[in-house]
């Protein structure tokens, strides 16, 4: 990435995603709602491959996915697959998912997330007989929820920081 | 004919690109299960996540930001009638846990005295640890691990033994330079030296990957009941001795089975707790720099002077 072109916006979304991934909210919250916590990671990615193809890589996305396996403490190597699919996904069909109504994008997200969280779930089930719950694609769906939002919001930052 | 075949070469390359992303994106996922089974199953990787982890210790800070503001936001706001109804409240627990610790530090004095009397002198170092406070600054959904906010420049070690209020928590898997990684004792992964304080049964407490301990291999007409209570056993040089560790609560005797199936529920608060305290097993050579590495290092000094000194 050459960053006088904007690439620094995108390596600031993403840290923005990393912090939100490991957020505590204010307050002593329920034990269930952490199961609600949307994948910001895959979204902002998607985002920024649909609206940039040319500066996000899956190469790039996968080195990411090892900073979040630190950060989350997860196996090293676990989020870098869904974040190179979901780039692959996003760079493969950009042409026709710039063209989607958020709505239809945010649809896409929730299938992509819902894969990448099941993907990831299957693999720490088999790798240290962790719990497989059905609670699982939870975030998908609130990944679904906030993606219209997120994009907006990324939307007005790449509007005024040309990304390219 | 040639035409044709012109046709075809365009065809080709207009897929070339995105075949090779393909291969690209299966060469990637192929890379990331190797480097899952292999940071899983073997410590290979271990110097590449404690640098990792060591190069993401800032955005936990971050991340905690919003918690700590809110918290901060909430003193500010709470009553004066309600701040000094705490502190009443608090100072009666601090009295209660005085007179506790006092008590219990004149048994400490009698069982070393009995076990001088006894020459039990390899037991005796055992008993009287130091601790550090340290907060739980990630808990994950999916696994029974979580990151602390006390790391290799605090002093600890993998291996280390982690407490809270209520009973063991789990140890320390592995020490970045400012955090720590800690598997708690419900995961599948861990294992636990205990007895039964009630007839001192010795057994292994092992997690069942949820919020539960099963114990291993306990033969069925071994005598544990239903509301036994359990304590580190110290057995095995990790935890020490005598710290509570939770209540058996349930066991069913299948006699065609060998063993029998006994449920127990720790007393560690493993999914709430935002607090901990990591315990130095007392070590006398490595007394000295300890302390003087932690400088939070909490009251529960039940060190003397004597002591320390060999």
């Amino acid at each position: 990435m050459n960053p006088a072109k904007g690439g620094w916006l995108i390596l600031l979304t993403l840290i923005g995603t990393m912090i939100l991934a490991v957020a505590q909210l204010p307050g002593d919250v329920p034990d269930w709602l952490r199961w609600l916590r949307p994948d910001w990671a895959v979204a902002v990615f998607f985002f920024w491959t649909v609206a940039a193809p040319r500066r996000t890589g899956m190469v790039s996305a996968w080195i990411a996915g090892l900073l979040f396996d630190a950060l989350l403490g997860h196996p090293l190597g676990l989020h870098g697959a869904g974040f190179a699919f979901t780039t692959f996904v996003a760079s493969r069909f950009h042409e026709r998912l710039s063209m989607y109504p958020l709505a239809q994008q945010a649809a896409t997200v929730l299938a992509i997330a819902a894969i990448v969280d099941l993907a990831n779930g299957l693999a720490l089930a088999a790798i240290e007989d962790a719990e497989l719950s059905p609670l699982l694609v939870l975030p998908a769906l609130t990944t679904m929820l906030v993606y219209p939002v997120l994009a907006q919001i990324l939307r007005r930052l790449a509007d005024r920081y040309p990304v390219s | 004919m040639a035409r044709d075949s012109r046709r075809a070469v365009s065809i080709k390359e207009l897929f070339v690109r995105e075949t090779g992303a393909g291969y690209k994106l299966l060469a990637l996922i192929v890379a990331s299960c190797v480097l899952v089974v292999a940071d899983a199953r073997t410590r290979l990787l271990e110097t590449v996540s404690v640098a990792l982890d060591t190069v993401v210790a800032p955005l936990y800070a971050a991340a905690r930001f919003p918690h700590q503001v809110g918290s901060q936001v909430a003193e500010v706001f709470s009553s004066r009638s309600r701040l000094l109804r705490r502190n009443a409240e608090l100072e009666r627990d601090l009295l209660k846990m005085k007179g506790i610790v006092a008590r219990y530090e004149g048994i400490l004095d009698k069982n070393e005295r009995l076990q001088k009397l006894l020459d039990a002198s390899a037991q005796r170092t055992q008993l009287r640890s130091d601790m550090l406070i340290a907060d739980v600054v990630q808990a994950s959904t999916d696994r029974l691990e979580v990151v602390i906010d006390k790391g290799r420049m605090h002093g600890i070690e993998v291996g280390q033994a982690v407490i809270d209020s209520e009973g063991v928590f789990g140890q320390v898997v592995e020490s970045a330079a400012l955090t720590s990684r800690v598997l708690l004792i419900a995961d599948a992964r861990h294992s636990l030296p205990v007895r039964v304080l009630r007839n001192n049964v010795r057994t292994i407490a092992a997690g069942n990957g949820q919020d539960r301990l099963s114990l291993k291999h306990v033969a069925v007409t071994l005598d544990i009941v239903e509301g036994d209570q359990l304590v580190t056993s110290g057995l095995g040089d990790r935890f020490p001795p005598d710290f509570r560790v939770g209540e058996v609560e349930s066991v069913v005797r299948d006699q065609t089975q060998p063993f029998a199936d006994i449920i127990v529920l720790p007393f560690a608060e493993l999914d709430r707790s935002r607090q901990v305290l990591v315990v130095f097993a007392e070590r006398p050579e490595e007394a000295g720099p300890q302390q003087a590495a932690a400088e939070d290092l909490s009251a529960t000094n039940y060190e003397s002077p004597a002591e320390a000194a060999p």
